[in-house]
């Protein structure tokens, strides 16, 4: 029994040294391909008859925090230092990775998913190795992301994952991102960027986790913005400018509070992330109604930092469509509706939304559409030694401009296409400048076919050389300089010269040329001409040609102007290629003379006001019907003068009552005189002449607007005149009370055609049955015996007046 | 007394005994070294992240694998000379990490991110470059290379193939053993190789944690270590060394020390002071030199640690 209890006891004690010979278990397995890493778990650390060759230690606290030892740095080395896996070149810079040991700021959003977030922190809260990389994350079967990474990481997903506020673009402020590159810089390749799919930039094409060469983890350092350049290559120029801070406000800081030498060229004015506004600006922003130019203005404004380089309120307006300059952008393509004759498109120049940012689709003119900061020239150019940049003064070559202008304005031509016309013209100023040729002499360029235009179609004149272009600054301006200015001009449109006079905004425009001793003093309106600056409200008129306010703006409701009638930059109204207007001597006519709208045969222009007027057409005062072959004063036959211009003459006309056309008959009254210029014996209607044309002028009649108020009774349109021809309340009967030379019957707007015999219905007659509201208020019931013996070539035959 | 009673008295006895006995934890066999001095440093800027060390009785040939070069020590310590520079050119590293000197000076490196082996003279000049491709054309990462200067051949481990691979000196893939695998003649990831004086081949097998040694035609002889964190045991082999006793030594780059094993594989000591092993941080390639000095690429610590090896009992 004892010996049975010896052996029972001695079993128990075997057993229970055995027991105390296990420890609970610590770790999850001592499996070999987890212990490969988590070296923790090893059975052997359980042991404590042996010395392991390093101590149990399985949280221990390195440089990131306290952390299991599968993710530390030393655990990671071991498999990364090109023995198994090259990561070398990480471990070597590893002043530049990813933050470590650092919790997590606020901006980091750490996406959760069931209850625990996809990147785990240390013990202590802090970002460690294990943080992003796990042996157990991505599937090994998927290539396009690196394994041991907590998730897939295509496009730079990971790092968005956390950095969301980072992905915003341009608008919150960060580098757009996910935008296609045409080609990858080789040197950004060089230095380790990733590009996402089909080339995309993402974050990692700046940004390295590991292994960076600078720091902002940036693939390679940004001192100078070499990193910028990289991809925006095309900016680098911007050293030899103004443009470059460090030369020209070297103390000046961005909002970080960094100077350009500091930042780099770049950084001065930009920054990746944080940025203030459109272009990812680094400047304190500024309140503009124009986002797009809030970076330029916040320079170029009185207080700024370029406050010598400002713009006032006549400049070249911004936030406007591209559209109504009548070309369309569809995935940065420009295509004008003026079409040329070449096919030939124009330059994409960037266009802006309304928040500022640049589109592809349509969009907004701002600063940078004509302007590129970074390029001082586009055109090759030698630039000045460093310590003459600041001094630097431009003209339509560079300053900054996108397209030189050249002679021809070539980057106004770009958008205004529709205004090229104006080269083929009198407007161009080249045509009648005098140009030195080779030998030096003096030639006169009068004429398109002496110019050098002589050889090209309107066309072609991007293609003129402008290498004569240096002969100050005028000509490095270009053709439009001569009247525009983009920035700072001296009054509406633009305009580049002061001093005009007039009533309207734009006539002021015109005469600072049209007017004695300017360069138009041979063109100029004389005393009887079209009036301008009063408003077709009051006269009851729609037109479809442009209006003007007092400020020279365009407006539905605005007054009559000079440029209500004429387009200013093409000669011939029909034809823009037309080249019959290029010459200086050239004299115009209602075709063309920069008219909007052709003006012969129907006088489509003066019509388009003057509609009640139409009335004229297929009358016998439609010369075109009657009398083609006459002559107006200014010589000009029907088929230039039109219908209008064979009576009236909008400039330089004989008398201002109906700016006549024509020679007046010597009459007391000027009214009568216009109509006896042609019903005369010896005039184009000698066929019809009133033996007595007068209503004795001895009695003055009250006229029907006067009567009427007198009376408020409505009465037929009987105007009254004074012997100057104007319409007064009381006044002299005259040929135009009773006739309305436009009109043959006020009965019916039905043309009778030529050779009509008239009747008391008709006639130009204003109103049918006259005789009996009109005359019959003096002469009782013999009114109508009067009128039909003065109106009647058989009773005047007959009882002929004595004197 | 009766018998009971014996046994109770005679437990806590055997408890205290048993769990003295416990207490007593078997220390590390150390073997004696002692530090000379450092080539490099993380203060200096001579090195970056050396990768393996190679000597012959008048240099140290050192990889400086961060900077894509070799950089050549006399035996003071001093700079000699250097070669490469970073590029795909003749005579240019990209990412190099083993080396080897033959007995006529020639030195042999392994250009991993160039896919090649490239010679160089006993001065620097390049010689040759050996495309380290299989049988199908395609390039493998070579790790290591060794000369067997007796048959004038070069064994090279491949990183993306897990073989050894035998060359000519003229560049021709003459056999390859292994493959990826746990058994005796694959490895996973094979690192640095050493001739033996008998001419077999032993080749470190990182993450089977053990070192295999080959006959020249290819058939494993022995198995230097196991997997495990004892003495003896292996858990990041990255350098092996050889010295004229054929002892083999190996470092281990998470242990960070190096353990001596007999040719035949039993492992013989930790290499130490004060009865403590020397730690090298992230030790990789080593080398042993005919004074018993031994050379250690420490990659994190940016240098080579120099340690004068005590004559061994038997040598006493």
């Amino acid at each position: 029994m004892v010996k049975r209890f010896d052996k029972s006891i001695f079993c128990l004690l075997v057993v229970f040294l055995l027991i105390s010979q296990q420890v609970e278990a610590r770790m999850p397995s001592a499996n070999r391909e987890c212990s490969i890493c988590h070296i923790m778990w090893l059975n052997e650390f359980k042991r404590d008859d042996i010395t392991t060759l390093v101590p149990y230690d399985p949280k221990p606290v390195v440089e990131t925090g306290k952390q299991d030892v599968s993710s530390t740095k030393r655990m990671c080395f071991t498999c990364h230092d090109g023995f198994i896996n090259d990561s070398r070149f990480m471990w070597k810079r590893d002043t530049h990775m990813h933050p470590v040991g650092k919790k997590p700021s606020n901006d980091i959003n750490i996406p959760i998913i069931e209850g625990k977030q996809i990147f785990p922190l240390n013990e202590d809260g802090k970002v460690y190795c294990g943080t992003c990389h796990s042996a157990h994350g991505v599937d090994w079967a998927q290539d396009k992301s690196a394994v041991f990474m907590r998730m897939k990481n295509v496009n730079s997903s990971m790092c968005v994952a956390c950095h969301k506020a980072k992905t915003r673009g341009p608008k919150s402020g960060n580098h757009p991102i996910n935008v296609d590159l045409a080609e990858q810089p080789t040197q950004l390749f060089r230095a380790g960027s990733r590009f996402g799919t089909d080339g995309r930039v993402v974050c990692e094409s700046c940004h390295m986790p590991h292994g960076a060469a600078a720091e902002k983890i940036l693939v390679m350092s940004n001192k100078e913005s070499n990193l910028c350049r990289s991809c925006h290559d095309d900016k680098k120029s911007i050293n030899q400018t103004k443009h470059n801070m460090a030369l020209t406000v070297p103390d000046a800081v961005n909002i970080n509070g960094k100077t350009a030498s500091e930042t780099g060229p770049c950084s001065v004015c930009h920054i990746p992330h944080n940025a203030k506004g459109a272009a990812l600006w680094a400047r304190e922003p500024f309140e503009s109604k124009d986002p797009a130019a809030a970076p330029c203005i916040v320079c170029h404004n009185d207080k700024g930092l370029a406050k010598k380089k400002t713009i006032n309120d006549h400049s070249h307006p911004t936030q406007v469509a591209i559209e109504e300059l009548g070309i369309t952008v569809k995935n940065q393509q420009w295509q004008s509706k003026y079409v040329e004759k070449s096919g030939k498109k124009q330059k994409t120049l960037p266009l802006y939304n309304a928040s500022g940012q640049r589109v592809k689709h349509g969009g907004n003119v701002s600063c940078g559409t004509c302007h590129d900061p970074h390029v001082w020239s586009a055109i090759p150019y030698i630039p000045p030694e460093t310590s003459q940049i600041t001094k630097q003064e431009g003209d339509g070559q560079n300053s900054f401009l996108r397209i030189a202008q050249g002679k021809n304005s070539n980057l106004c031509m770009n958008c205004h296409v529709d205004k090229k016309s104006l080269f083929l013209s009198k407007h161009n100023r080249d045509l009648g400048k005098k140009k030195k040729d080779q030998d030096s002499n003096v030639k006169d360029v009068g004429d398109i076919k002496d110019s050098k235009y002589a050889n090209y179609e309107m066309d072609d004149i991007d293609d003129i050389d402008v290498k004569n272009g240096n002969d100050g600054n005028d000509g490095n301006d270009g053709v439009c300089s001569e009247c525009h200015f983009a920035h700072n001009g001296k009054g509406p449109y633009m305009q580049a010269k002061a001093g005009g006079e007039g009533k309207g905004a734009i006539e002021k425009i015109c005469t600072v040329c049209h007017k004695q001793d300017g360069a138009a003093g041979k063109k100029l309106t004389g005393q009887h001409s079209h009036p301008v600056g009063m408003s077709l409200d009051k006269l009851g008129v729609k037109t479809k040609l442009p209006l003007f306010t007092k400020d020279g703006k365009r407006h539905p409701q605005g007054n009559v102007d000079c440029a209500t009638c004429h387009n200013v930059h093409q000669w011939d109204p029909a034809n823009r290629f037309s080249r019959s207007g290029a010459k200086v001597k050239v004299e115009g006519d209602f075709t063309n003379s920069f008219l909007r709208i052709r003006n012969t045969e129907k006088s489509n222009l003066c019509t388009d006001c003057h509609t009640k007027k139409k009335t004229i057409f297929k009358t016998e005062h439609d010369l075109n019907l009657t009398a083609p072959k006459s002559k107006n004063i200014d010589g000009q036959n029907l088929q230039r003068s039109g219908v209008c211009g064979a009576c009236h003459s909008v400039h330089n006309a004989k008398t201002t009552v109906a700016l006549w056309a024509r020679k007046p008959f010597a009459a007391k009254n000027i009214k009568d005189a216009l109509c006896l210029g042609c019903h005369n014996v010896s005039g184009l209607a000698k066929e019809k002449v009133p033996p007595v044309y007068t209503h004795p002028e001895h009695v003055l009649a009250w006229s029907d607007r006067l009567r009427q108020f007198i009376g408020s009774k409505i009465l037929p349109d009987i105007p009254v005149f004074s012997d100057q021809g104007y319409s007064e309340p009381m006044g002299k009967i005259v040929c135009a009370s009773c006739h309305d030379p436009h009109r043959w019957s006020a009965r019916h707007d039905s043309s009778p055609g030529k050779n009509t015999e008239g009747s008391v219905l008709n006639s130009f007659l204003r109103n049918s049955s006259s005789e009996n509201i009109v005359c019959a208020d003096c002469h009782g019931r013999g009114a109508l015996f009067r009128y039909k013996y003065f109106h009647s070539k058989k009773s005047r035959r007959m009882y002929p007046l004595s004197e | 007394m009766n018998m009971f009673s014996k046994y109770v008295l005679l437990f806590p006895l055997i408890l205290f005994c048993y769990s003295s006995w416990l207490s007593a934890a078997e220390p590390i066999p150390i073997h004696l070294i002692k530090p000379l001095y450092d080539i490099g440093g993380p203060k200096s800027d001579q090195l970056s992240m050396p990768s393996d060390v190679a000597v012959n009785n008048k240099y140290t040939y050192v990889v400086d694998s961060g900077n894509h070069r070799v950089v050549v020590f006399d035996k003071a310590g001093g700079q000699a000379f250097t070669f490469g520079k970073e590029g795909v050119k003749e005579g240019e590293f990209r990412g190099p990490v083993g080396i080897d000197v033959g007995q006529d000076g020639k030195i042999f490196v392994a250009d991993r991110g160039n896919h090649r082996v490239q010679i160089f003279d006993k001065t620097g000049n390049f010689l040759a470059s050996i495309v380290t491709s299989n049988k199908k054309h395609q390039l493998i990462r070579p790790i290591d290379v060794a000369i067997d200067d007796k048959n004038q051949v070069l064994y090279i481990t491949g990183n993306n193939n897990h073989k050894l691979m035998k060359f000519s000196l003229e560049g021709y893939l003459l056999s390859e053993w292994g493959g990826e695998g746990v058994n005796l003649g694959s490895f996973r990831y094979p690192a640095t190789l050493t001739m033996l004086p008998d001419g077999h081949i032993a080749v470190v097998d990182i993450l089977n944690t053990r070192v295999q040694v080959f006959t020249e035609y290819g058939k494993v002889s022995s198995q230097i270590g196991s997997w495990g964190v004892l003495p003896g045991h292996l858990f990041r082999p990255k350098g092996i060394a050889v010295d004229m006793q054929d002892r083999v030594y190996v470092s281990d780059s998470y242990i960070n020390v190096v353990q001596v094993f007999s040719s035949t594989g039993h492992f013989m000591y930790v290499l130490g002071d004060k009865g403590k092993p020397t730690r090298m941080e992230a030790a990789v390639g080593i080398a042993v030199d005919d004074n018993m000095r031994l050379y250690v690429a420490e990659m994190a610590e940016h240098k080579v640690s120099v340690h004068q090896i005590s004559a061994f009992q038997n040598e006493e």
